[in-house]
C-alpha cells in the first residue's frame, strides 16, 4: 500500500514538472522546428528564403494562408544588427519580427512605411546603442516575416519583383 | 532488479506522458486560452502579443505559430457551426452575413492538422480579392465536399474536426471595439452526405 502510494506522489511530481516544463519549453521548441525547414533547404542564418506559392503542399508552418507570398529570415543577431529592407507594394504588405518564444515583438506595414520601402535595423538592446532608431529584439535570434497580398496569379511576376528588393543582411561594424 | 525497474520507469513514463499530454488538452480549452465568442467564431485579443499568458502562448505556437498582433490582425476561427456542432466534412454548410470591416479579409479552411486541405481545383479560401457579393453587398460561402457555384470552400478530404479561420487586416475601429459583436457569418448546416 506504501508503496504504492510513494508511486502516485511521484508520478504526479513528475507530471506536475513535466506539464510546467512544457508549457515553457513548447514556444521555443516549435520555433526551432519552423527553423528546419529553412536549415533543411540551406539557408543559413541572416538569409532570406522567399517561399512558393502556399498549397495544401506546403506544411513547414501550421495555418498558412493561401492569398499571402511569404518570405522568411531567421535572423541571428549574435555578430551584430540585421538590416531588414523591403519595397513598398500596392496592397497590404508587412514585416514583422518574432522572438525565440513566438512573440511578435515588432510589425511595419504598408501604410507606415515611406514610399521608398522599409529599412529597419534589428539590433540586441547592447547594440541599439550604437545604431540609433533600430528595433531592439528581446532575443538573439528569431524570425522575421514577410508578408504580401497575392490578389491573383498574374501577381506573382510582380512580386518576383519585389523579392528581388528584399534583403535581411548582417551590418558588419 | 526488473521489479525495480518496472517500478520507476512506469512512474516516470506515466508522469512524463499525463505532464507533456496535459499541455495539449489544456492550451485548447477556450477557458484557458480566455478566448471572446463572436458566434461559432472565436478570437483572442493577445494573439501574438507579449501579454499572453504562457498556455495562450504554447496554444497559438501549436495551431497557429507567427500570429500577428491585434494592431494588425484579427483572427476568428470556427469550428463548430452556429448550432453548436463540429465541422463535419462530410456536410454541407453555408457562411452567411456581411463582409468583415477590414482593408482586407479572408476565410480559408483548414483540417485538424492545421493545414490546407488538398482538392483538384486548389481552392483554399475566399478572400476579399476575388470573392462574389451578393447585390446588397453580402456575402455567401458554401463550405461542401461536392463542388458548388459561387463562393466555395471544398472540404473533400478535410476529415473530421476541420476549422475556418477568418482574418481580418486592419480591421475597422468598429471591429476592435466589440470583438464579441463584429458582423461575422453565420454557419448553417444544410445537409449531410
Amino acid at each position: 500500500m506504501k508503496k504504492a502510494l510513494r508511486w502516485l506522489v511521484g508520478a504526479i511530481l513528475i507530471a506536475v514538472s513535466a506539464h510546467l516544463a512544457t508549457v515553457w519549453a513548447a514556444p521555443y521548441a516549435i520555433m526551432w522546428q519552423a527553423g528546419n525547414g529553412m536549415r533543411n533547404a540551406g539557408i543559413g542564418d541572416n538569409r532570406i528564403l522567399h517561399a512558393p506559392p502556399v498549397t495544401a503542399a506546403s506544411r513547414s508552418v501550421v495555418r498558412p494562408s493561401p492569398d499571402l507570398a511569404y518570405s522568411i529570415c531567421r535572423y541571428n543577431l549574435a555578430n551584430g544588427p540585421v538590416r531588414l529592407k523591403a519595397p513598398k507594394p500596392d496592397v497590404y504588405f508587412s514585416m514583422s519580427a518574432y522572438a525565440n518564444n513566438t512573440d511578435n515583438f515588432f510589425v511595419l506595414n504598408d501604410r507606415d512605411m515611406g514610399t521608398n520601402g522599409a529599412d529597419v535595423v534589428l539590433a540586441t538592446v547592447s547594440q541599439a546603442d550604437r545604431f540609433p532608431g533600430s528595433v531592439v529584439a528581446p532575443s538573439a535570434t528569431g524570425v522575421v516575416l514577410f508578408r504580401r497580398v497575392v490578389p491573383d496569379g498574374p501577381a506573382w511576376s510582380v512580386i518576383r519583383g519585389e523579392r528581388a528588393g528584399m534583403t535581411c543582411d548582417p551590418i558588419t561594424e | 532488479m526488473i521489479k525495480r525497474i518496472l517500478y520507476y520507469g512506469s512512474m516516470i513514463l506515466v508522469g512524463l506522458s499525463v505532464g507533456a499530454g496535459s499541455v495539449v488538452a489544456l492550451t485548447s480549452i477556450s477557458v484557458v486560452q480566455g478566448g471572446i465568442e463572436n458566434g461559432p467564431w472565436r478570437t483572442n485579443a493577445l494573439y501574438g502579443s507579449a501579454d499572453a499568458g504562457p498556455y495562450l502562448r504554447t496554444g497559438v505556437a501549436i495551431t497557429g505559430l507567427f500570429a500577428l498582433r491585434k494592431e494588425e490582425t484579427i483572427y476568428y476561427m470556427a469550428s463548430t457551426d452556429s448550432d453548436g456542432d463540429l465541422l463535419d466534412a462530410n456536410c454541407r454548410y453555408r457562411l452567411k452575413g456581411v463582409p468583415p470591416e477590414a482593408r482586407w479579409w479572408s476565410f480559408t479552411l483548414y483540417a485538424a492538422d492545421h493545414f490546407l486541405v488538398d482538392n483538384p481545383d486548389g481552392i483554399y479560401s475566399v478572400a476579399k480579392t476575388g470573392a462574389l457579393l451578393g447585390p446588397g453587398g453580402n456575402l455567401e460561402i458554401v463550405v461542401s465536399p461536392d463542388r458548388q457555384d459561387g463562393n466555395w470552400l471544398p472540404s473533400t478530404g478535410a476529415g473530421p474536426l476541420f476549422s475556418i479561420t477568418a482574418r481580418l487586416y486592419h480591421p475597422a475601429a468598429g471591429v476592435y471595439a466589440d470583438l464579441a459583436g463584429t458582423p461575422l457569418p453565420t454557419i448553417r448546416k444544410e445537409g449531410c452526405l
